[in-house]
């Protein structure tokens, strides 16, 4: 699978910074995007871009933690680093807590910011790769009838085929033809990787 | 003479508690003003560290530029120009802490606020030791005459 390559967002009003993080980045071989205020980096945001966001804690208008949320509530999932020129340990657990990847004081070493990026890119690929997976089993869900469907939920929860015929009112010789149609479909090859499929959809 | 010896080490003594109160309030007023320092201190923390994360990957950026074959030569001039600018920026910052912390005598200056154009008056002590006046005046006062 070809993916776009990965991205760093800066996000720091500190224009010193934000040039100096950029070149340092840069010259470690990243592609990144430079943004001096929280909305610019908010109104060209594409949930699509792999990489992760490296934001400032202090800034005006919205501060770091703040601009996380938004980001989450837009639905972008870009893993966070957060940089910041104050030693505020509550903030630095608020950002913790919150899902961020690392949290560095300026001034940081590149050995730190470099390493802590590395983390956030591995951490953004197994999600992504997470996620493009999730959406392929529902895909092949979706191609399921209804009936299939139910017929699929009740053999997953262990039933034998006698019994979902039992429970669904049906003879057994048609439960057996939902059954293969299920298995081809999802393309699965044994009950316990049914079980599995289902489990990964949260929906047994 | 007895009377007046009396009286004149009555108003030595009315001159030295006089100077005394004034050491006094001046060492109050430098105590506040230190502790008010204390504040300043952490967003002047904040201000010396923004420059200083600047200088340094700057620095490690410049580093590795010059170990890229081929070096990119007009990238590190760069760095070493905003490496140059940032250190000036710490440079100040560290200045205008000094002058905020230099003890001075407190000083009565009359300022005209007739001076005032466009309805703002700022004035900075001549000795650079940090007072700062700002008067902000609605424009239909500027225009009456005084």
């Amino acid at each position: 699978m070809t993916q776009a390559p990965a991205t760093i967002f800066l996000v720091d009003d500190d224009e010193s910074v934000l040039r100096g993080l950029g070149r340092l980045l840069r010259a470690a071989g990243h592609a990144t995007k430079p943004f001096a205020s929280p909305s610019e980096f908010l109104a060209q945001l594409s949930g699509d871009t792999p990489g992760c966001a490296v934001l400032d804690l202090r800034m005006p208008g919205l501060n770091g933690l703040e601009l996380q949320q938004a980001m989450e509530s837009k639905g972008c999932h870009l893993p966070v680093i957060f940089i910041s020129g104050h030693g505020d340990v509550p903030a630095s657990v608020r950002a913790m807590k919150a899902g961020a990847v690392d949290f560095l004081l300026k001034p940081f070493d590149e050995q730190h910011v470099l390493g802590a990026i590395s983390q956030a890119l591995l951490k953004d690929a197994a999600a992504r790769a997470g996620r493009a997976e999730t959406a392929a089993l529902h895909a092949r869900h979706a191609v399921l009838t209804p009936r299939e469907r139910e017929v699929c939920a009740l053999v997953a929860q262990g039933l034998t085929n006698k019994e979902v015929a039992q429970r669904l009112g049906a003879t057994e010789k048609t439960i057996k033809v939902h059954r293969a149609r299920v298995i081809q479909k999802l393309d699965v090859d044994s009950v316990a990787e049914l079980v599995r499929f289902v489990d990964r959809l949260g929906l047994r | 003479m007895r009377a007046q010896a009396e009286l004149l080490e009555r108003q030595r003594l009315e001159k030295l508690a006089e100077m005394e109160a004034r050491r006094t309030l001046e060492q109050l007023a430098h105590v506040s003003r230190v502790s008010a320092l204390g504040e300043l201190a952490a967003s002047l923390a904040h201000e010396l560290n923004q420059p200083l994360a600047a200088i340094l990957s700057n620095a490690q950026a410049a580093r590795r530029l010059l170990n890229a074959t081929p070096a990119e030569l007009d990238e590190v001039r760069e760095a070493l120009g905003d490496i140059s600018s940032d250190s000036k920026r710490a440079g100040e910052v560290i200045h205008r802490m000094r002058a905020l912390l230099k003890r001075g005598e407190p000083r009565q200056e009359l300022h005209s606020l007739v001076e005032a154009h466009g309805g703002r008056l700022q004035a900075e002590s001549p000795s650079g030791q940090g007072a700062l006046l700002r008067c902000v005046l609605p424009a239909a006062h500027t225009e009456s005459p005084p």
